[in-house]
């Protein structure tokens, strides 16, 4: 099988017979964690590779008599190595963390400049580092609230879910963890997110341009890849904070000989605020809250040509409130995942990665506001096998190809109506819930060409298939990104890309919950579809210490979907015919300062945008601003480290508010009886007023200092965190109502978070 | 001794940050607020539903800006309008502003009335002029009228407005042509009586003295919904409260589609206002260039009910 692959990648790139390879892994020389992005240059032949999700690397190299490899990766001192009559060989590297890596601006060979030398375009890789040290609501670290900072990301108001990219909604964001995908991506509306920083390894958000191996959705994948766990030695991480606790152990697995064979890391977190709200609840206290998630994973070497990862996930949240008349609730949802991956290496320029994959999604809530509940269930189950296979021909190819086989089961039900007079919430109907089997496959390839050394192309296409029933949709989505190197330290890309989605979330607009519902597409919905174009301007400075882009880009959406005006949800079944579909675009303009190195690290970034929908059976007919539309939103995160101890960061935000549907006159309709003569509401337009607009800042300081645990060296860290400084009560929703007195129509404004101080204690050992 | 003070002094500081925090989570804040006020021009409202056997009554006023300070009745009727119902047969009816006055709400009530009784099978245009504007609508009366097979009542029933007792109407739809029901009654009650609800209620002005009071149920029924011509079941939520022993009499309603749809619409937008988790209803007129309908129903003949409860 090998040979007969090999025949046939040689009689397709000739190139290689005369050439040399070197591949391998690039570790963390302390914990034995794969480094993803780091790079391999040889700058005497003005080539080089980054190293793929597993710290994988292959290099094809013109012969010589020595051969002079640079080995990089941010935050690591860099490895220089000098081959004398080189062969092709498998060359792992490690790297040492730099101590002085954020104290001072180093040479360039130092940086990754992938920003500016990569092909792709529109993607930011989050800095997990800073993370830690950025402000936090009740003490939790949290990656998504450092996507929301990003360029092109829209937050969701306090307390909805989801961030929402390039005028996509929430459900057009791929959140993948260790490649299997994540529903709900969030713990309690948002507020915290179910990925617990302690055990992840890397973020990605990749906003356009896509890659031919990523589809499904339209908008943006969230590429999450946890740790693998400690090589070295057994270690763990633990933090104490106001509302929950987690506790990370991890280590190296013995095989027989009593040489590490593979690692293993478990990751755990579960909130207390039962308890601690236990004390303050009235005797027939109905307010309630808690979550838990636990991340867990395996890796195992069969070999120097095989590898399996087992990865698990599991989440869940609990809450029950009754506060405030606008906002009562009972939610159960949760996630959980499991994948099984084999990596295997055919050769030095092959490689190959196989999956197992199986998620569930389940959400079911009861919201009582108004007199009237809401009762929604959201069941999904995914298994799915995929394959992805990587070929390093040379240094100016990169093919990847691959498969993918999923089967979803969907269970939706949304019901809303009158609480009965008893004030017991009806039974969950689940029994009634028809169940859909839908299967959604795809093949995929992907090439990398280094056109010149100023021209690149990354040429792919993908087909992706769905079958629901007797309904089958088919489809080709070509990908393209293109670089021009216009400077050593800056260039220019633009990207084409079509992406489409089968699995969709029909939004309600008006309610102030996540009464979200996931349906598959079928001869009545049909898949949602987008193209987007993308060009922008990458610089570097100061030895890559400070990026620079500007990106600019224009997204059409076709088959949009929402609820038809008055549907009042009576049973799941209803659902498809309560729909109506339209379409919507978005344009915006992304600017991204960021400060890699250095004392002072983070960025500032701007978006100007607008996004609009039009659909034949709403407002009319006439376009209307999509319910995230935001004409600005800008984010300032900064982390500032004062002493080698202590560091102090900061996170400004501030958006234009969100749009939202208010009547504008009303109407008195008379005829006869009693209860019927009545004010009704003029609307002029769909979202045709606006929240007022958002802004918070939030500050933290952080204390950190080494310290022994168990005999063993570690750190201790305090971080104490302000959330909403200045206590701004920014508006969550707003409603309208008559005065009981006077019947004068008002307007009414709700708020949730006022300024939160929390503290948290971290340690490592 | 010094490190148990600090492990306690943390864990002080910790449990009072922690209630700080429980109390400002748990009290969301909710506040009127000014909104800018948009731009909106005022438009007619007309609201004229003809019956067979009875003069027409014409419900004619104004829109206003949602947040304006006109609230009442007469703030928004326009008195100073023309209306003309004229039949195919060219008789004309032109109908005067009066008032009369709304014994439960103990309010003014304000419309046009006219003076012909409406025929059956007949087609009329309505004319009204206002602001040197002129509307036109057409209806013709042809819907048959309905027959009530029974009138009961249940104790309890569940609908989309909750847990209730229920008026239960069998009837048969008419085949052969499109239908739409609605459900009337006809009641006389004291100042005692309350709203279903139990919020509204201002009748103190009737002192002892028994009024009546109509109800109309806001949902209309297709007979789509049953398929044409098959026996039809609804069971309505009365409007008020009531005795044991209170009478009044049932009546069903057999609408024109086009005015039905236009109620049905109203029925959705109170629903999606009272009802957070249902999207707004944008209103569509049946009259061009103004809100409002013209149309007709026919009433059935009467039931007597009385509530056994």
């Amino acid at each position: 099988m090998r040979y007969l692959l090999y025949s046939l990648l040689l009689t397709a790139f000739p190139a290689l017979s005369q050439s040399l390879t070197l591949n391998g892994y690039v570790r963390d020389a302390r914990t034995g964690e794969a480094l993803i992005g780091a790079g391999i240059t040889v700058p005497a032949q003005r080539v080089g590779a980054t190293t793929n999700t597993y710290g994988f690397y292959s290099l094809t190299l013109k012969p010589a008599d020595t051969v002079g490899v640079v080995v990089s990766f941010v935050g690591f001192a860099p490895q220089y190595l000098r081959l004398s009559s080189p062969v092709s060989q498998r060359l792992d590297v490690t790297l040492s963390e730099n101590a002085n890596a954020l104290a001072e601006v180093v040479v360039s060979t130092r940086r990754t400049d992938e920003n500016v030398r990569g092909t792709q375009m529109s993607v930011l890789t989050i800095p997990l580092s800073l993370v830690k040290t950025l402000p936090v609501l009740f003490g939790e670290r949290d990656i998504l609230k450092t996507v929301q900072t990003l360029p092109g990301v829209q937050a969701g108001q306090e307390g909805t879910t989801g961030f929402y990219v390039r005028g996509g909604n929430s459900d057009q964001n791929l959140v993948l963890l260790d490649e299997a995908p994540v529903y709900n991506p969030n713990h309690l509306f948002g507020w915290f997110s179910t990925f617990n920083t302690n055990a992840l390894n890397r973020v990605t958000l990749i906003k356009g341009g896509f890659p031919a191996q990523y589809g499904g959705r339209l908008s943006s994948i969230l590429d999450v890849t946890m740790r693998e766990g400690n090589t070295k030695r057994f270690s763990g991480a633990a933090g104490v904070g106001l509302i929950a606790s987690n506790l990370t152990l991890e280590g190296p697995l013995n095989g027989k000989s009593g040489q590490a064979c593979g690692s293993f890391i478990v990751s755990g977190r579960r909130t207390y605020f039962d308890l601690l709200l236990k004390p303050f609840q009235p005797a027939a206290g109905q307010s309630n809250y808690t979550f838990f998630d636990l991340n867990a994973k395996i890796n195992y070497r069969l070999g120097t040509r095989d590898r399996l990862f087992l990865s698990a996930f599991a989440g869940r949240d609990n809450a029950q409130y009754t506060g405030a008349s606008s906002l009562n609730y009972g939610i159960r949802f949760g996630n959980a995942t499991g994948t099984l991956r084999w990596n295997h290496l055919f050769g030095p320029k092959l490689f190959v990665n196989t999956a197992l994959i199986a998620n569930q999604y389940q959400l079911s809530l009861s919201t009582l506001q108004s007199g009237y509940v809401a009762q929604l269930y959201t069941g999904i189950r995914d298994l799915s096998a995929k394959t992805d296979w990587e070929f390093y021909p040379s240094p100016t190819h990169t093919v990847r190809w691959g498969a993918i086989l999923t089967s979803h089961a969907f269970a939706p039900l949304a019901t809303s109506a009158k609480l009965p007079k008893s004030g017991n919430l009806p039974p969950f109907p689940t029994d009634s819930i028809t169940r859909q089997y839908t299967t959604e496959a795809a093949l995929y390839i992907n090439d990398d060409w280094a056109i010149s050394e100023r021209l690149t192309l990354t040429a792919g296409l993908r087909l992706p298939l769905f079958w629901n029933g007797a309904t089958r949709y088919a489809r080709l989505e070509p990908r393209l990104s293109t670089r021009y190197v216009l400077s050593p330290t800056s260039s220019l890309k633009a990207s084409y890309t079509v992406m489409n989605q089968f699995l969709q979330l029909v939004p309600n607009a008006t309610a102030s919950l996540p009464t979200d519902i996931w349906l598959p597409s079928s001869g009545r919905v049909l898949p949602q579809m987008s193209q987007q174009i993308a060009v922008g301007w990458f610089h570097n400075s100061r030895d890559n210490a400070y990026e620079f882009s500007v990106e600019g880009y224009a997204k059409a959406m076709q088959h949009q979907v929402l609820f038809k005006e008055g549907t009042q949800l009576l049973t799941g079944s209803d659902i498809d015919h309560s729909l109506t579909f339209g379409r919507g675009y978005s344009i915006g303009l992304e600017t991204y300062v960021r400060k890699a190195t250095g004392r002072l690290t983070g960025w500032i970034s701007y978006t100007l945008s607008r996004t609009m929908q039009q659909f034949d059976e709403l407002n009319n007919g006439q376009a209307f601003p999509f319910a995230y539309d935001r004409r600005h939103n800008l984010a300032v995160v900064g982390s500032y480290e004062l002493t080698p101890r202590w560091t102090v960061a900061g996170s400004f935000t501030l958006y234009t508010g969100r749009p939202y549907t208010l009547p504008v006159g009303r109407t008195q309709i008379g005829g006869g009886g009693t209860l019927y003569t009545d004010i009704y509401a003029d609307y002029t337009s769909r979202n045709n007023a606006r929240l007022r607009p958002y802004h918070r800042l939030d500050v933290s300081a952080t204390h950190k200092r080494p310290k022994r645990w168990f005999g063993r060296p570690g750190t201790s860290e305090w971080v104490f965190s302000i959330y909403n400084l200045y206590s701004r009560l920014n508006p969550y929703f707003v409603y309208v109502t008559t005065d009981d007195i006077t019947r004068q129509p008002i307007a009414r404004q709700v708020s949730l978070l006022p300024i939160i101080p929390s503290v948290s204690y971290h340690i490592t050992f | 001794m010094q490190r148990y003070n600090s492990v306690k002094l943390a864990s002080l500081m910790l449990l009072m940050l922690a209630f700080v925090l429980l109390i400002l989570v748990m009290t969301s804040c909710e506040k009127t607020i000014t909104v800018p006020v948009q731009p909106y021009t005022p438009t007619l409202s007309i609201a004229c539903m003809l019956v067979p056997g009875e003069v027409p009554t014409l419900f004619l006023s104004r829109s206003t800006g949602y947040f304006s300070t006109l609230t009442t009745a007469r703030d928004l009727f326009v008195a100073d309008a023309s209306v003309v119902i004229r039949s195919a047969e060219g008789v004309t009816d032109v109908l005067k502003p009066t008032m009369g006055l709304d014994s439960f709400l103990c309010q003014p009530t304000y419309f046009y009335r006219g003076s012909l009784p409406t025929r059956q099978g007949q087609t009329y245009t309505l004319t009204v002029t206002a602001n040197g504007q002129t509307y036109h609508a057409e209806t013709t009366v042809n819907q048959a009228k309905p027959t009530i097979n029974r009138a009961d009542y249940v104790p309890l029933f569940k609908d989309i407005y909750g847990e209730h007792e229920g008026v239960v109407i069998d009837f048969t739809d008419t085949p052969g042509q499109a239908n739409a029901y609605r459900f009337e009654m006809r009641r006389t009650v004291d100042s005692t009586v309350r709203t279903a609800g139990n919020k509204v209620y201002r009748s103190e002005c009737n002192g002892a003295r028994p009024f009546g009071v109509l109800e109309i149920g806001r949902s209309v029924y297709f007979d789509t919904g049953s398929g044409d011509g098959r026996p039809i079941t609804i069971t309505i939520e009365p409007a008020f409260t009531h005795r044991n022993g209170s009478p009044g009499q049932v009546f069903m309603q057999a609408m024109d589609p086009a005015s039905a749809r236009f109620f049905d619409q109203l029925d959705r937008q109170k629903l999606a206002t009272y009802n957070p988790f249902v999207e707004p209803v944008f209103l569509k007129t049946n009259i061009p260039g103004c809100m409002g309908v013209f149309g007709h129903y026919v009433r059935s003949e009467p039931v007597p009910f009385v509530f056994p409860e």
